[in-house]
């Protein structure tokens, strides 16, 4: 066990932070510019889901592939940004709380196994 | 070489006083946008010669007009054209070029303006850096355009002129003709593009702004006047009070994620969202700007660390410290998207938060950033104290590419003994613990009073209090009297006599007694210049009035310094050091700078400037207006403004009015008297 692991078996923890039930709305996904599915946002959970609809913000990305690749933590959000390969519209701020999410490694239900660490 | 910079928020053009852009690739020159050079040449020649400065005026931050004419070479002949420069910033720039022909003959020029783009990264610039992608350049549609890719980044410079022009690789090109007494004139768009690889809307090319300039004024406008108004009997405060103001204004940096914005770090290095730097600017602007806090908090709370990632120096809960948008950090060559590599910024996240919501009463931010407060106090007690010895210690994780300092002084030399002998690490900087023991003792009150939570509140305020015993054990220094800078890696107190302990009054972690002998040393001859507090004592090996965290002084630190001393009661010590910093503010012309050089104030007369100091930079401009709440005493209980003044003689009489907090908008008045007959702890004598 490195340093950093007998320090997070240490120490006072905090309370438990509550569920992040702030973050509610829905996420269009738009690949070649069309919305190929929408990610909900809702009572600290998301689900992945097809279709469009009314949407709060929607990402912008050259295939569903790179939302895996931030789901599994291998591309971090603001990179994957400067690089041009994602973008946001709509509501910013529920755009990168609902990407920092999916970064953090939240369970997505209705995703495959590519979106899940370590292949599941 | 003196410049002539115009920003705005991350956004900003560095030329020579003719106007002219000739960068190096190690110098800051050019037009920059998020942290990318789009504009490396910009050189303005009339019949192949260099028009000669008459004069370059910053009509405001975000506009400046030059001034030329063309020389003669002799006394005896007058120059026969004036041609005046109107840059104004927006997405890139606008540049408005006349040429006014006052002889008596026509007259046919040959106008050029050469441009051309390196694409640098900043740290590129900063490290000397070569590129990796490819440059390109191109005329479309009656353009120039610059162009720079590596892999799917790409970034490109459109230039674009009103008037006709012979539009080449290098640059435009004007055939002129003026009749006598006439002008002639164009406007001339360079805008920046960011391409993307994914496929989405079109929006408005970046820098298409006509309406930009006029919209900074009335926005500048509104600014400063929604900002209290200042009445001070001493002239100078005035100014110093206006600029600081401006300055505030022009590094105000709008994300784009939700409303506001938040202070950027300073020109031309630190243009950026910084953890540590704009929650401490934040703080110091409470009482003036008090939204600048609420963006500040939200923006950083939206970036709290959430996973364990060494490149990134990130942990669950941390606060980040940079976040760059330049291609470095775009192919991970760089950590700061965002980097998580500083020690103190988590704390002062939760110290800013309480502040804020005591000055504003907005209690309703406070119950949004419950679960960041929550996730940073136990960032705190299971990752800022990495070995379990009860204190907040830092070390990179990746040697190449992390801070090796992760505090303030964040300079490889900054935390020395006395001997000189660099600290190993992992090193436990006194502040950070003072730093802990207020953020405690804060989201305490936050936690019963907001939160509804008294049980949490009541374990914080034990967890302080066991600290505050535990620190005044272990880093004090009986044989010197002080507070030691540092535990080291070995645990061994780092003894030299430093600023540091100013902070310590601030948080509130000294014990009384000890707090008295710290305030002899912080006004004694090895500390204090007579500009303000030393970053490092003159007594220590290590010592150097231009070290930039070994000797300098910095107007930020004496402003923690100044309002820490006035939380223990020392009030006249605390205006002696504002006193002496606003009369350093007044002789660099209104405008405090990052730094300046430690030397005696009795030898030089002058502050010395520091060579690369940033200007303006924020914590430093954020510094007069920490001084003035100190020289004001302004403090509130989440109810009433209290007003406690001690000001110096010759500072006369001070009024703030219209101060914004809980209270609505509320005056506050001082007038000098003999301070030192009133203070509560007389220093002892040497």
């Amino acid at each position: 066990m490195d340093e950093t692991e007998m320090a997070k078996e240490r120490g006072t923890a905090a309370p438990a932070a509550r569920p992040d039930e702030r973050l509610s709305g829905r996420l269009g996904i738009v690949v070649d510019g069309k919305t190929v599915a929408v990610l909900r946002m809702e009572g600290g959970g998301a689900t992945l889901e097809p279709g469009n609809g009314e949407t709060r913000a929607n990402v912008h990305v050259t295939s569903m592939d790179d939302l895996g690749r931030i789901a599994r933590g291998e591309l971090n959000l603001i990179v994957a940004s400067l690089r041009g390969i994602l973008s946001l519209r709509g509501d910013l701020s529920f755009g990168v709380r609902a990407l920092r999410a999916l970064e953090r490694g939240i369970t997505v239900q209705g995703a495959d196994r590519n979106w899940t660490r370590n292949g599941g | 070489m003196s410049t002539v910079s115009i920003l705005d928020g991350n956004t900003f053009v560095v030329s020579d006083h003719r106007g002219d852009i000739e960068a190096s690739p190690t110098d800051t020159m050019g037009l920059f946008l998020n942290d990318t050079r789009f504009l490396s040449r910009w050189v303005l020649t009339i019949d192949g010669l260099r028009p000669t400065l008459l004069s370059a005026d910053d009509l405001a931050y975000f506009r400046v007009q030059f001034f030329l004419a063309l020389a003669t070479g002799t006394i005896y002949v007058d120059s026969k054209l004036s041609i005046v420069r109107r840059r104004s910033i927006c997405d890139g720039f606008r540049e408005e070029l006349e040429i006014v022909n006052h002889d008596r003959q026509p007259v046919t020029l040959k106008v050029r303006l050469e441009a051309a783009s390196d694409f640098a990264d900043l740290f590129e610039v900063k490290d000397k850096m070569t590129k990796k992608g490819e440059l390109y350049h191109k005329v479309e549609n009656g353009r120039l355009l610059l162009g720079y890719k590596r892999e799917s980044f790409r970034r490109e410079t459109i230039i674009s002129s009103s008037a006709p022009g012979e539009v080449k690789d290098d640059g435009l090109s004007f055939e002129v003709y003026l009749e006598p007494q006439a002008s002639w004139n164009t406007s001339i768009d360079v805008s920046a593009s960011f391409l993307r690889a994914v496929r989405e809307p079109k929006a408005r090319p970046r820098g298409s702004q006509p309406e930009g300039d006029p919209q900074m004024g009335r926005d500048l406008a509104k600014w400063i006047d929604e900002a209290p108004r200042l009445v001070a009997s001493w002239e100078p405060l005035g100014n110093i009070y206006k600029r600081s103001l401006i300055d505030l204004a022009a590094l105000r940096f709008a994300t784009g994620i939700g409303p506001g914005a938040l202070p950027a770090a300073g020109l031309p290095w630190f243009m950026a969202v910084f953890g540590r730097d704009s929650l401490i600017t934040s703080f110091q602007a409470l009482p003036f700007a008090p939204e600048l806090a609420a963006t500040t908090l939200s923006t950083l709370a939206l970036f709290q660390g959430q996973s364990m990632d060494p490149f990134r120096d990130e942990e669950p809960g941390k606060i980040m410290h940079e976040l760059r948008l330049g291609e470095l950090t775009a192919f991970e060559e760089r950590p700061h998207s965002p980097y998580y590599g500083s020690a103190d910024g988590t704390m002062l996240f939760l110290i800013l938060l309480e502040e804020y919501v005591r000055w504003t009463g907005d209690r309703a931010l406070a119950q949004e950033l419950e679960p960041e407060a929550r996730g940073a106090i136990s960032w705190i007690d299971r990752y800022g104290d990495r070995d379990g010895d009860g204190y907040v210690e830092y070390e990179r994780r990746v040697a190449e590419t992390g801070l090796d300092n992760q505090c303030w002084k964040d300079s490889w030399n900054s935390i020395a003994f006395a001997d000189g002998t660099i600290a190993p690490t992992p090193r436990a900087t006194c502040e950070l613990q003072g730093y802990v023991y207020d953020a405690k003792m804060r989201i305490a009150r936050l936690a019963r009073e907001v939160w509804g939570d008294p049980g949490w509140a009541a374990a914080l305020e034990q967890q302080a209090a066991e600290l505050k015993e535990r620190f005044n054990r272990d880093f004090w220094l009986p044989e010197r009297n002080f507070y030691a800078l540092a535990l080291d890696g070995k645990k061994r107190k780092v003894d030299s006599l430093t600023s540091n302990i100013g902070h310590l009054l601030w948080s509130g972690i000294a014990d009384d007694d000890k707090a008295q002998s710290c305030v002899h040393h912080l006004m004694g001859e090895d500390l204090f210049s007579g500009w303000g507090v030393r970053t490092m004592a003159t007594s220590e090996a290590s010592y150097n009035p231009i070290g930039y965290h070994v000797g300098t002084v910095w107007p930020h630190d004496n402003s923690i310094i100044a309002w820490g001393l006035r939380r223990y009661g020392y009030k006249a010590e605390s205006a002696m050091i504002c006193r002496a910093m606003l009369e350093a503010a007044n002789l660099f012309r209104g405008r405090l700078p990052e730094a300046f050089g430690g030397y005696p104030r009795r030898d030089t007369h002058y502050p010395v400037e520091y060579p690369t100091a940033c200007s303006p930079q924020a914590w430093a401009t954020g510094a007069p207006l920490l001084f003035l709440r100190a020289l004001l005493g302004l403090d509130s209980d989440e109810r009433h403004l209290i007003v406690d003044p001690a000001i110096p003689e010759p500072l006369g009489q001070i009024e703030l009015l219209d101060l914004p907090g809980c209270w609505g908008r509320m005056d506050a008045f001082g007038r000098a008297r003999a301070v030192r007959e009133t203070g509560p702890s007389p220093i002892p004598a040497s």
